[in-house]
This record gives C-alpha cells, structure tokens and sequence, in this order.
C-alpha cells in the first residue's frame, strides 16, 4: 500500500507534467491540423534554457519560467509565419515531416550549444520533503503539480472565456465558417503555435526540476504526449490533462511493480487497449475531419 | 406584402463582371456579370448545380475567378475595393456577410458564442488584449452583447441563448445562422437558400425576419432561393443560372417573361 | 472519416519510431591529421611495401573510426573518438609509424544500426581501412560480428566489452568484461563494509542486454564470495527519473538489508538514479562498470552521494599522474588542442587504444608486410604492452579474454577522481569464468 501509494504521488506529479505537455500537442492539432512532432523538443528547449536561466545565471525562477515562456512563444510564433503558414493546404504527411525537421533542427542547435553531456538535475526549487506517515513527498513533486495545475486552469480559463479563446475554438471547430467571421485563421494558428510551445517550455522548465538528468533525450518526453492525447482524445483540451495524468501514474505504478521496462510498454500499451475500447479516445469527438 | 423602398440614385454595391470559375474542365459559373444596387434585394437562382454557390464563394474568397474578372464592392463609407486576390476574412471586415447552404456553425459553441463570433470584425481588441478580462476588453465585449442580445430578440431565440448548438432543430440553426449574419452588420449580405430544408412555417418565418431586416436596417441582399413563390414575391430584380451559363436578368416580372428562362428552368418547375 | 481516423493514428505510429530512430543527419567526418608536417623523414628500415587495399598507401595508413558522434550516447563515443583523432596527431607529430602519416577516416551513426552498416562498408569496403579503431555500440558490433569475420578486418579497442567480441578472433578488446569487473566490484564492495559476508547487494542495470550480463555477474560473484545478492532493478534506457527503481530499492534496503548498489549504465542512467535517491532521501553506497565515471556525473551529481560513489574502469583517468598521462597532457598542453574533450577518461580510452593498434602496426611492419592480416597476426603477439599507466598492461595473446582484462575502482574525493590502489591489487579478484549471461 505504502509503495503504491508513494508510486502514485510520483506518477500525479509526473503526469501533471505529461498533461501540460499533451495540451500544447492538442491545442496545436485542434486549431492547425499538425501534428507536431517538435512538440518534445520545444520541451527540451525549456528545460536546456533554464539551465542557462537557473543554474549558469542563477536568475529567480519565477522571472526564469516567464521569460522561458516568453521565448519558447516566440519561436512556436516565428515557426507558424516562417515554416508552417507556406505549407498550408500541403498534405498530412509533408508537413509533419517538416516538423520533424524543425525538431532535428533544435536538437543540433542544442547539441551545439550545450555540448554532448549530460546536465544534472536543477536544483532551484526548494529541495527536501513532506513526510506523511511512510509517505515521502519531496517537495520539488508537490510544487511540479502546482504550477502544472496552475497551467492548466490558466490555459483553460482562457480557452474557455475569453474572445481569443472563443476564436481558437471556432477555428478549431469550423476554418471556413471562422473566416467568414472575419477571424484570420492565421493569426489564430499564430497564437495557438505559440501557446502550444509555450506550454511545453514551461513543462520543460518545471520537468527540468525534477528529472535528474538533462540531456537531448528529453524529447522522449514530448512523444509521451501522443499516447497521452490518444488516450483522451486527439482533439479534446480535456482529454489531454486527463490522458497525461493516466499515463504519468500508470507508469511510475508499471515500472515499481514490474519494473522499469514496463515503462514504456504501459504508456503505448494503455493507449492501445483505449483505442480499442473507445476509438476516438475518452473524449475525442468521432469526427476528426473538418467541413 | 413588402413595401420596396425605390433609392432615387441607384448606387452599386457589388459589380461584378465576367465571372468565370473553373473546377478543372468544369466550368461551374461562366461570365456572370451583373450589379447590384444599395438597399436592392437581389435574387439569384437555377436547378442545383448551376453555380450559385459558386458565385457566392467567389465573391467571398473562397475561389478565385479566371483573369479578366471583376469584382467591385462599395462598403457603407461609399468607399470602392477590388475583392479579386483577398483573403475571406479580408473580405468580411469589408462588410460583407454570408450564410452557407449547408449550414456552417459552430456546432460545439452555444448560440450566444455563435453571435459574439459575429461581433469579431466590431471588436476593436487585440490578438493579446483579448485574452484579459479587465478596462477595454470587457467594456468591448459589453457592448458587443448589447448587439447581439438585441439580435436575439429579433429572431426570438433567447430560449436557445446558452445551448450548445449541434443540439438545436435545423430550422432553429438556419435563424441562428442569419442571426450570426446580421450580427457582423454588413453592409451586403448573402443568403444561400436560407429556407432550405425547412418547414412552411419556418419558411414563413424567415420571409418575415428578412422582410424586417431589410426595413430596419435596410440592408442589401443577394439571395440564393429555391422557393419561386418566395423569390417573385420578395426579390426587386433576378439573375438566373442555368449550367453556369447567365440565362436571364432583370424583375420578377420579366424573368417569368423570359423565354429563355421558362424553357430551361421555370418550364420544369410546377407552380410557376 | 474513420479512414481519415485508422491513416492518422498508421502515420503517427510510423513517425513516432522515425523520429525515435533518426536523431539527425548523418555528419561524417574525415582530417588527415597533421598531413605533411614537415616531419617527413621516415626512416628507410621502416619501409614497408605499400598494400592499398590494406589501407597503406606510399604515405598513409588509414584507420577508421565508427560509433555515435552526434546521437544519444554521442556524451561518452564523442570523447573517444576525440581521443583517438589526438593519438593519431601525436603520432604524426612524432614522425609517423612505418614510415607513414596515419589518416583517420570518422563515420558517424549516431547509434543506428543502418547508418552503422552503411558506415562499415564505407570504411571497409570502399576506403580499405588497414583497421578500425574505437568503434563504439554494443548492438552494432553484435550486427557485424559474422562480417568482420568474413572481411577480416582487425577491430581494435572497441569501446564496449560484450560477449559478443570475444567469439572473434578479429576484435581486439581491451576493456574488462563484465565479469572481470563484477569480480573487482565485490572485492572493493566487501572491503567496504568489513567483508563479503556483510554485503547485501542489489543490481541496478539499463534494460539492455549488457545490463543482465552485469546482474548475472555480480550475483555469481556476490554469492560464491559468501555476501548476499537481492535483486536486479532495471532502468528503461531513456526517460524521466528513476522514481520507481528507487521505491523498489527503499523496499530491498527495508525487507533484505541491502547495502550497496552495483550499477551498471551511462553517466545519464547514473544521474538519474542518483538525482532520485537524493530525492528521495535514499543514501546507499554506489559501485559501478567503467561507464559510470564521467566528469559529468561528479559536477551534476547529488554532493552527499557521490563520497560514496565509484567504478571500475580499464583506463585511467586524464588528470590521475601517470608516465602515459602525463606525456599525453604535456603534448595536449604544448599544442592548445582538444580543450573541449581533454578531461574525460573516455578520451584516454580512444588515445590508448590507438595507441595499442599502432604498437600492432610497429610490428607488423617489422615483419615486412603491412596488412590487415599481418596486423592481425601482430596483434596475437603482444603480451606485455605498456601504455604508461594509462591502462593495466595489455596482453592480447589470451584467447577469449580483453588484452586490458584487470581495472581498478576510481573513487570521487569531491575535487577529483582518484584510483583506489593500482591494478594489481585486484588482479587476484578475477576467477576469469565468463558466460553467465548468456
Ligand atoms: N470545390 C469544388 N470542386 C469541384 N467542383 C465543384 C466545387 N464546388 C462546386 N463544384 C461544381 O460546380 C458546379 C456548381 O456548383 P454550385 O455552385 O454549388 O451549384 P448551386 O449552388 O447552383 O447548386 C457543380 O457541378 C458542382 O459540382
Ligand atoms: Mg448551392
């Protein structure tokens, strides 16, 4: 009981990081149509910055994680007008091979910059823990969830209510109809790449705290996001905290009791035994294709 | 049972000539020209297929024409703009509003998201500034309500304000449609068979809520309609496509006078 | 739309394992090192007939290197490859070998299977390689075992020590197997805790093949010394922390005592499990294969664990004081090279295995004939080869063991790494019996 419990404390936090990682995949498909597969490494970007940010500047990590955002909004916005916008109308399959090379392209930048070594764990959140019975809780986990959480609600509220957030959804949901309010799909998808980047910066930051290593295999990170918006529907906002917090627990709970090779079968695993069940996911609506 | 308000100077709205849309080999409209006036309710129709929609998506931006086109639009500011090579949205802040055949709503959205989503081109807040609830963005968002609120009324949904609309009757989302229309406020507004699909009731209905459109606001309108019944009735002038080919223009009157017109089309249709 | 739906999720299943697979373009490197240097006077004695389809041409011999540049392991084989370019200089530097400048020909795979093979036939079939140097990846020396044995080709100092190269008469190894290093672990581990019958211990090994290699090492070594063996806990190759392993060992540490840890990984798999057991409030006592040492670990390592984490390595590390090291530095030192890759022990690695190959050229060149054959019957005769220290001494005449078969464990005093005594001390550790995983 104890192991399961302290798995599941680890698993919360790590999927809290999973869910704000598939809500930037998400949000990105549901309003583009692209499925990003430098979605990762927008992640590693976050977390390679705030070594440069936390540890070799030493900078206060509430500025660190706005001004991470910042910059990882930027880049997701210039990728949307320089990349991405000349690509519209091109099919499925070319254009996610662009982002892959978008994320080849991080990666070497990151090579270059950072070198082939691997980084330590950052250590600008308060370390120790909270101790609740046999529970240990470190305190880095407990503040992980938080911020994610907060992430989320944010990004909710502001998906939910309010005009921009309206003219995502409405994007999202009918491009035609959107244009025929006026609504310039482009800037919309202009916001949407840079608030799905952003929220994978910030993931990358927060995740940055908590891994205890940091190194280019991070992005692996990123592909957690398809099983966890598979799992709750490809285009569902919903779904996708819901799916990442599946997959984080399921998998801190496979690899303690069977070991830490279960760990990825039960991400993809759970993600095909879903699929199957429901084949649109948890909350994925049936229709994928747009009018 | 419409009073026409005649306008002393006929001011053009839209001119379009020799519009020409080519899917392939398929020449879905071929040369149409024609203009239509401010205030005017104009009338477009011919069997299914003859290019209507067509039409309608060219002046829109969603086709473009073959070379030789023209597309011209005079906004309420009596200002001219070239709409050949604009962008949809471009061309809907000009103030021009449309409703599909099909119907293109915001399924997932409540009624009341749908019309604010009208409001877009009026809301004079920014990418950023749109994301914040305080100081210009609510009292933006306050007044653009105050429009659509009085739009309801209008086309009495108020009962349907808060739901979700892909769980409305069809009837129900053909109002809202318009009502979606209206609420962008534009100075020329396309209609795509607003009736369709619908019941004599809520055909009625519609005639009314655009009858009252047109006194009220007086705003001008082409209209994609079926209904013959309808169309003699409510439209000032008509142009008739027949294969995308112009096979006739000008009054009721003179349409049903058109041998042209009676033999490719109006001769096939009973109660003419 | 459920066509739409069955294409997508096929597509992003495909591209999922593409972009696992691929890391980037393939970035192959090739420098003659310090060609015509002005040092040009080769001694006429040395003159071998030139066998160009051995890789001896009038002026060069050609060595190749293949491993992962630029890819996922690229933070310990670029270092190494590093080391081995640098041999390479130095020898050039001081006149050649043979009286020929060495020309290194690098192919980067970035741990890839197919880009490996590609790169094999690069370098062995078209650039005819008298040999190749360092290679590094388990699994692509498991690929080319049955091809390397067709062709011929002498394969030296490999960066890996698998069971898989000692079936090969054409790969030279050099590192310790994972048996000598099991044997040398539990003896420092039991002189750690005042004898093997205090030790409890727990494997902790990357989930590949070379990992249960390990585990089955140090249980057989852990039990026939008289200590107890727990369990071995695997850690996925990539991924987020090792959260989990460290709740299964807090559960080992509670139910069966355990008290030291035998890892087997990289520098990143140890950075992961120390970063958290630190969070976890976890100290136990870490003894590791040679692939644990990494500069990298001990300045990004949890402080309060590291005094009590070590490995066993072949090759000594750069800034332990030995004749090999010190004249390795001193060349480093007077040309301003290599700033960047310098101070990591896998650069000593890459430097004295090139510098084993090119003893294996001197004397195959003596014999009159320079060829991967010749080179290979050369390598068979070394038997008491001195790299100064910077390794045991390499005897390459004991079938089915690694011409550097001892090592040592180097400890961390919180500045620097330190050797814990010198490679004979342990040597009486090794019972050589290999094979147990299989
Ligand atoms: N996007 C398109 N691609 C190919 N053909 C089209 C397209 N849109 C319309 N058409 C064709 O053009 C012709 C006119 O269509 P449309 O304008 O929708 O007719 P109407 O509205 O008068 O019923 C039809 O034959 C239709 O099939
Ligand atoms: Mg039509």
């Amino acid at each position: 009981m104890d192991t399961f419990l302290q798995l599941t404390a680890s698993g919360i936090a790590l999927g809290s990081v999973y869910a704000m990682v598939a809500l930037g995949f998400v949000l990105v498909f549901k309003s583009t149509d692209v499925l990003n597969f430098a979605h990762g490494e927008f992640l590693m970007l976050g977390s390679f910055l705030a070594l440069t940010f936390l540890v070799e500047w030493n900078l206060n990590i509430v500025f660190a994680i706005v001004a991470i955002a910042f910059i990882v909004a930027a880049l997701g916005v210039a990728l949307h007008y320089g990349i991405m916008k000349p690509l519209v109308g091109q099919p499925l399959f070319s254009v996610v091979l662009v982002t892959i090379g978008i994320a080849i392209v991080i990666r070497a930048f990151l090579l270059m910059t950072y070198g082939p070594l691997e980084r330590g764990r950052i250590l600008a959140l308060p370390q120790g823990q909270l101790d609740i019975g046999n529970l240990v809780i470190p305190y880095v986990d407990i503040i992980l969830f938080l911020v994610s959480s907060a992430a989320v609600v944010i990004f909710y509220i502001f998906f939910k209510s309010t005009t921009i957030g309206l003219q995502m959804r409405a994007v999202a949901e009918n491009l035609e109809a959107a244009a025929a309010m006026g609504v310039s799909p482009n800037k919309v998808f202009a916001v949407s790449w840079g608030i799905g980047a952003l929220m994978a910066g910030v993931a990358g930051v927060m995740y940055g705290n908590f891994t205890a290593v940091i190194d280019l295999n991070l992005a692996a990170i990123g592909l957690r996001a398809f099983p966890a918006a598979m799992i709750g529907g490809l285009d569902s906002v919903e779904g996708a905290i819901l799916g990442g917090l599946i997959v984080g627990v399921s998998e801190q709970l496979a690899a303690g009791y069977f070991g830490g090779d279960f760990r990825d079968v039960v991400a993809f695993g759970l993600m095909f035994v879903v699929l199957m069940v429901r084949p649109y996911g948890f909350f994925g609506t049936k229709d994928l294709i747009r009018v | 049972m419409v009073a026409v308000t005649t306008i002393g100077v006929a001011n053009p709205v839209l001119e379009i000539e020799n519009v020409t849309v080519q899917f392939g080999g398929l020449k879905a409209c071929n040369d149409v020209t024609f203009r239509i006036n401010e205030g005017e309710l104009f009338a477009m129709i011919g069997p299914n297929g003859a290019g209507k929609t067509t039409v309608i998506n060219a002046i829109t931006g969603v086709y473009s024409p073959n070379p030789g086109a023209t597309i011209d639009f005079t906004d309420s500011g009596g200002n001219r703009h070239d709409l050949l090579g604009q962008r949809p949205h471009d061309i809907v802040s000009r103030g021009i509003a449309r409703t599909f055949q099909n119907l293109a709503l915001f399924d997932a959205l409540t009624v009341l998201d749908n019309l604010m989503l009208g409001r877009y081109i009026h809301s004079d807040v920014g990418v950023l500034s749109g994301g914040v609830f305080w100081g210009k963005a609510l009292k933006d968002e306050l007044r653009q309500r105050e429009v659509v609120e009085r739009i309801i009324d209008l086309l009495e949904i108020s009962q349907y304000r808060n739901e979700a609309v892909g769980e409305l009757s069809y009837g129900v989302r053909k109002r809202l449609e318009l009502g979606r229309a209206l609420a962008q406020e534009p100075h020329l507004l396309l209609l795509d068979e607003p009736m369709a699909g619908q019941n004599l009731e809520e055909k009625q209905d519609m005639v009314r809520f655009i009858a009252d459109v047109r006194s009220e606001l007086g705003t001008t309108m082409l209209l994609i309609e079926h209904d013959m019944g309808v169309v003699m009735s409510i439209a000032e002038r008509i142009v008739v496509l027949n294969f995308g080919q112009m096979i006739g223009i000008g009054t009721p009157e003179e349409i049903q006078q058109n041998p042209d017109v009676v033999s490719a089309y109006l001769g096939t249709e009973s109660g003419v | 739309m459920q066509m739409r739906f069955k294409r997508l999720f096929l597509l992003m299943s495909v591209l999922a394992l593409i972009a696992a697979s691929c890391g980037g373009d393939s970035d192959d490197t090739t420098t003659t090192a310090a060609a015509g240097g002005g040092d040009t006077t080769a001694a006429p004695s040395d003159a071998v007939p030139s066998s160009p389809d051995d890789g001896v041409t009038d002026d060069t011999i050609k060595l190749g290197f293949m491993g992962d540049i630029t890819g996922p392991t690229s933070s310990t084989q670029l270092f190494f490859e590093a080391g081995i370019r640098a041999y390479t200089e130095f020898v050039n530097d001081n006149g050649g070998v043979a009286g020929r400048n060495l020309e290194l020909f690098s192919e980067d795979d970035q741990y890839s299977s197919d880009e490996a093979t590609l790169n094999y036939t690069k370098l062995v079939g078209d650039e005819r390689v008298l040999t190749v140097v360092g290679q590094g990846g388990s699994s692509i020396i498991t690929n080319l075992t049955t091809q390397i044995q067709d062709d011929k080709i002498p394969f030296i100092g490999p960066q890996q020590t698998i069971d898989a190269q000692f079936a090969n008469p054409y790969i030279w190894s050099t590192i310790a197997h994972y048996g000598d290093q099991a044997d040398i672990a539990i003896e420092a581990m039991a002189g750690d805790v005042g004898g093997a019958a205090n030790l409890v211990v727990a494997s902790v090994g990357l989930e590949v093949a070379s990992g249960e290699e390990w585990a089955a090492y140090i249980e057989d070594t852990a039990v026939k010394a008289g200590g107890t063996y727990a369990e071995h806990i695997r850690l996925p190759l990539t991924g987020a922390d090792a959260d989990p392993q460290v709740v299964r060992l807090k559960e080992l540490v509670d139910s069966e005592g355990v008290n030291y840890i035998a890892l087997h990984g990289s520098p990143g798999a140890a950075l992961r499990l120390l970063g958290s057991m630190d969070k976890a409030g976890l100290d136990l006592p870490i003894g590791g294969i040679f692939a644990v040492i990494a500069e990298n670990v001990y300045q990004e390592g949890p402080a309060d664990l590291l005094d009590t984490y070590w490995g066993v390595h072949t090759y000594t590390p750069p800034n332990i004081s030995t004749p090999g090291n010190d004249e390795m530095n001193a060349w480093l030192d007077a040309n301003g090279k290599y700033a960047d890759t310098r101070n990591n022990v896998n650069f000593v690695g890459g430097w004295v295995v090139t510098k084993l190959a090119v003893e294996g050229i001197r004397i195959a060149a003596a014999t009159g004939t320079l060829t991967r054959a010749s080179l290979n019957t050369a390598m068979g005769t070394i038997s008491s080869f001195s790299t100064g220290g910077q390794s045991p001494d390499f005897d390459c005449t004991r079938d089915g063991r690694a011409c550097g078969a001892a090592g040592r464990p180097y400890d961390y005093n919180g500045t620097e790494v330190v050797a814990r005594g010198e490679f004979a001390d342990y040597a009486s550790a090794l019972d050589l019996i290999y094979g147990l995983g299989g």
